[in-house]
């Protein structure tokens, strides 16, 4: 037997040893738990003392009764000492949540406050941290609170390593700067996933539409979701003039953009776009295959009825039901197209054609 | 023949041995990564709006699918708290898996159910749809009724996958009670795949039992005060802020609980959705699609939420608890061994060398190994060959990292999201941990060996799952 580690090779006290190690180690996580929850019990008669004057500050505001001119007596909670922390953060993270909540007058009371109780001071210190998570909390807290006098030190992190950090970073240039901010498109180094794209068309949402003369150089980008983004833009503000420019990305080599460039032509398009995505058919992955098919459910014409026609006679069911409902919607008696089709063969037809109408009935 | 007998003696005491020390690394090395995921995750979404999600229309589309069998008692409830989630591209699927009560007629009649017209795809085969019901009613209009021919569980979540045209499916227990922003939650990290797919995330689930539920809401926090669904909340914890956020990390995660889990419906379509051939489906359709994409030779990668999101009742008697225990090692016996070719595949990277592995030997013979160890001991024991000595310095050494493991799931559990919030309920619940070795952990152990006869039996049942229902608040009562 050669076995190294077996049980009659480790010694009787060895084990105890480790038992008691052990042991050291529950009573010493026991003691952190005890800790911990103390430390919280603690937090929380801080954050409540907090928020008594909050509660005081917050009416005021509502109410209009704030002005700039008011001085404030800063508690003993929120002064600007290390063991005050927590407290100063709770206020931070108060003022941006009721923040979200507000416009106008009391939206600009708001900010006031965080400025006199000296918290941008905090929000500046994490920025300038060089954990990626405290400086994207700092970006984050000085967006909201307005604070555009650093735009120009947050600028350069939309370019950031950290996705966290450049997200936060173009979110504040959107924040401070409306559709001017999108300028980091031009010079994006990295790629935006979905969630930083929703992040920042959310951010844009309530801002009057800017102009779009970089679009065309965005839709042209090396950087493939720049040009994703930039046909989003273009898709959810009607870009026409970039219409070519997006039947061009039809033919770009990531299907990921081909597909969004297919939704966008949706709301783009002319009456030419019908035929141009029923050539890019059979070229396409089945993924955006089925995209076309959803497209043409919307903006489907006479001149695409003999392709839909011979995809209601496809093999795979999905593909059958998207092209009849394709017909049914956009055509000129498309429904009774499908009633006489299912007239002539039965299985699937239909049942294809009886979904098909009490869809349109509903 | 002395020898032999000594030799074979000698080599099951020296694998059970070594069994125990490998085991006792995993756990060490799963404490780490669990750490580490965690605070990870915390900090990543610690500033995150996960509201901008829920009414955005650049979000993607989502359809919850909810089985139901015999659920008559609280399925009108349950839908109602389903329906009332934050989420603006949702769709809700309730199938009715051939119920023999009134299920269909009380959701019908709650909900102003209209059969429709429904061109049923089958791509993935399932029994037969009776009737699809929707409502003309516009608060009531993204739910959808499917009425189908008994087929359990799987069947009803493949029926499900085949009526939604949604990008993504959440699979969830009808009666599991899930936080409102759950789904918000659950879609992000969809959103945030770069490279890698996102083929699938899961979420944690937490023992309902004792909670109050007020019109379907989760509104207080207890710790069950059942001392079998105390057990279960605390080996939940442990397996969810634990296991699962370690293998997460790794990206070995092998199980998304069937109570609740996220889906890509094109990847689960083209692998062919739920299998009817076991009871562990959960855990199969999860091996099946890391499969696929290993042999598709796709980047890809399973996700894990630790937010504790969705709230379920616990067996609370040991009869109930021992068919849930014996059907999960059943699960875990068929998928793996449908799934044998992964084993120390190099083909499969991590998922062949360690997530399978670990599975086998750690998961699935756990019980089985335990069992034997037991029977040496007693045999060695009657035969008068135990150092007693060695076997209680054995026993208290494997009994204290049994009790390090749970008291560090437990701090974990205060310092990420202190559920429980009363010190005399975490006081309960480090008590319950020190009572499971003796108690607990036995009962479970004989579960799985159950588990194991009936799966040379071939026993295919579920068990029925008998709930109590969840606890009001007075006023309600």
């Amino acid at each position: 037997m050669t076995i190294a580690i077996q049980p009659t090779t480790v010694p009787e006290y060895t084990l105890y040893a480790y038992t008691v190690l052990f042991a050291a180690v529950i009573l010493l996580i026991l003691i952190s738990t005890s800790f911990y929850l103390r430390l919280r019990k603690r937090r929380f008669m801080i954050e409540k003392n907090v928020q008594a004057f909050f509660d005081q500050w917050l009416g005021q505001m509502l109410l209009g009764e704030f002005s700039e001119e008011e001085e404030i007596e800063i508690p003993g909670e929120l002064q600007d000492r290390r063991k005050y922390r927590v407290g100063r953060q709770y206020a931070i993270n108060q003022l941006i949540n009721t923040k979200k909540n507000l416009i106008g007058l009391a939206s600009r009371n708001v900010i006031y406050l965080y400025e006199k109780l000296g918290l941008k001071k905090s929000s500046v210190s994490k920025f300038h941290s060089r954990l990626w998570y405290k400086k994207a909390k700092g970006i984050y807290e000085l967006y909201m609170m307005e604070q555009r006098d650093l735009q120009p030190q947050i600028q350069p992190y939309t370019n950031s390593r950290n996705e966290y950090v450049r997200t936060e970073a173009q979110t504040a240039l959107l924040a401070f700067s409306g559709f001017k901010g999108l300028v980091f498109l031009g010079t994006l180094k990295y790629p935006m996933n979905s969630w930083q794209q929703v992040k920042l068309l959310e951010q844009l949402q309530p801002l009057d539409p800017g102009h779009f003369e970089a679009l065309p150089a965005w839709l042209a980008s090396a950087n493939d979701s720049v040009v994703i983004f930039a046909l989003k833009l273009a898709e959810i503000y009607q870009q026409m003039q970039v219409k070519d420019e997006a039947i061009a990305c039809l033919k770009h080599d990531n299907p990921k953009v081909r597909g969004q460039a297919i939704q966008t032509l949706v709301r783009i398009g002319d009456d030419a776009t019908p035929a141009v995505l029923e050539g890019r058919y059979l070229w396409e992955t089945e993924h955006n295959r089925t995209l076309i098919l959803e497209a043409l459910e919307h903006i489907a014409n006479e001149e695409v009825l003999p392709f839909l026609e011979r995809e209601l006679e496809n093999d795979d069911p999905a593909v059958k039901l998207r092209a009849a409902r394709a017909i049914a919607r956009n055509v000129k008696g498309g429904l009774g197209i499908l009633q006489h089709k299912a007239a002539a063969v039965s299985e699937p037809y239909e049942k294809i054609y009886l979904h098909i109408k009490s869809e349109m009935a509903r | 023949m002395k020898d032999l007998a000594e030799i074979l003696v000698y080599i099951i005491v020296t694998g059970i041995f070594l069994y125990s020390v490998i085991l006792i690394c995993f756990y060490i090395f799963i404490g780490i990564n669990s750490i580490n995921e965690t605070r990870e995750y915390l900090n990543k979404n610690e500033i995150t709006d996960y509201r901008l999600l829920a009414a955005s229309p650049h979000a993607p589309s989502v359809s919850i699918l909810a089985p139901a069998y015999n659920e008559g008692a609280t399925i009108v409830e349950n839908v109602r708290s389903l329906l009332s989630l934050y989420y603006n591209k949702l769709e809700l699927v309730v199938i009715n898996d051939g119920s023999k009560d009134d299920s269909l007629q009380k959701l019908i009649d709650a909900y102003q159910l209209e059969k429709v017209d429904f061109y049923v795809n089958y791509r993935i085969p399932t029994k037969e749809v009776k009737a699809v019901y929707k409502t003309k009613h516009p608060a009531y209009s993204k739910l959808v009724v499917v009425d189908k021919v008994n087929g359990g569980k799987a069947d009803a979540l493949n029926v499900g996958i085949n009526i939604t045209s949604n990008d993504y499916i959440i699979c969830i227990d009808a009666d599991c009670i899930l936080e409102h922003d759950a789904i918000l939650k659950m879609v992000k990290p969809f959103l945030e795949e770069g490279d890698e797919k996102v083929i699938a995330s899961g979420g944690v689930i937490r023992i309902a039992n004792s909670c109050e539920i007020t019109n379907g809401r989760l509104t207080r926090v207890y710790l069950p005060e059942n001392y079998l669904a105390r057990m279960q909340a605390l080996e939940y914890i442990r397996a969810f802020l634990l296991g699962r956020m370690a293998w997460a990390r790794l990206d070995g995660l092998l199980l998304i609980s069937g109570a609740f889990g996220a889906f890509d419906k094109e990847i689960a379509i083209r692998c062919g959705g739920y299998n009817t051939n076991t009871v562990g489906e959960d855990m199969e359709l999860v091996v099946r699609m890391r499969r696929y994409m290993h042999e598709q030779d796709i980047p890809y990668k399973v996700t894990y939420i630790p937010d504790p999101l969705c709230w379920t009742e616990a067996p609370e008697t040991a009869t109930i608890l021992n068919r849930q225990r014996n059907r999960w090692t059943r699960g875990t016996i068929e998928t793996l061994r449908f799934h044998k070719k992964i084993f120390l595949n190099p083909r499969y990277d991590l998922l062949g060398a360690l997530s399978y592995p670990y599975w086998l030997f750690f998961e699935m013979l756990a019980p089985l190994i335990e069992f034997v160890g037991f029977i040496v001991f007693l045999l060695l024991a009657f035969w008068g060959l135990i150092n007693w000595h060695m076997f209680f310095a054995f026993l208290l050494f494997i009994i204290f990292f049994g009790y390090l493991n749970s008291i560090f799931a437990i701090y974990m559990e205060v310092f990420t999201y202190n559920q429980y919030r009363r010190r005399k309920e975490i006081i309960r619940l480090i008590w319950a941990a020190l009572s499971e070795p003796f108690f607990f952990h036995p009962f479970v152990v004989w579960a799985g060996i159950r588990g194991y006869f009936d799966f040379f039996r071939k026993r295919k049942a579920w068990g029925e799952m008998t709930r109590r229902g969840f606890t009001k608040p007075k006023e309600q009562v």
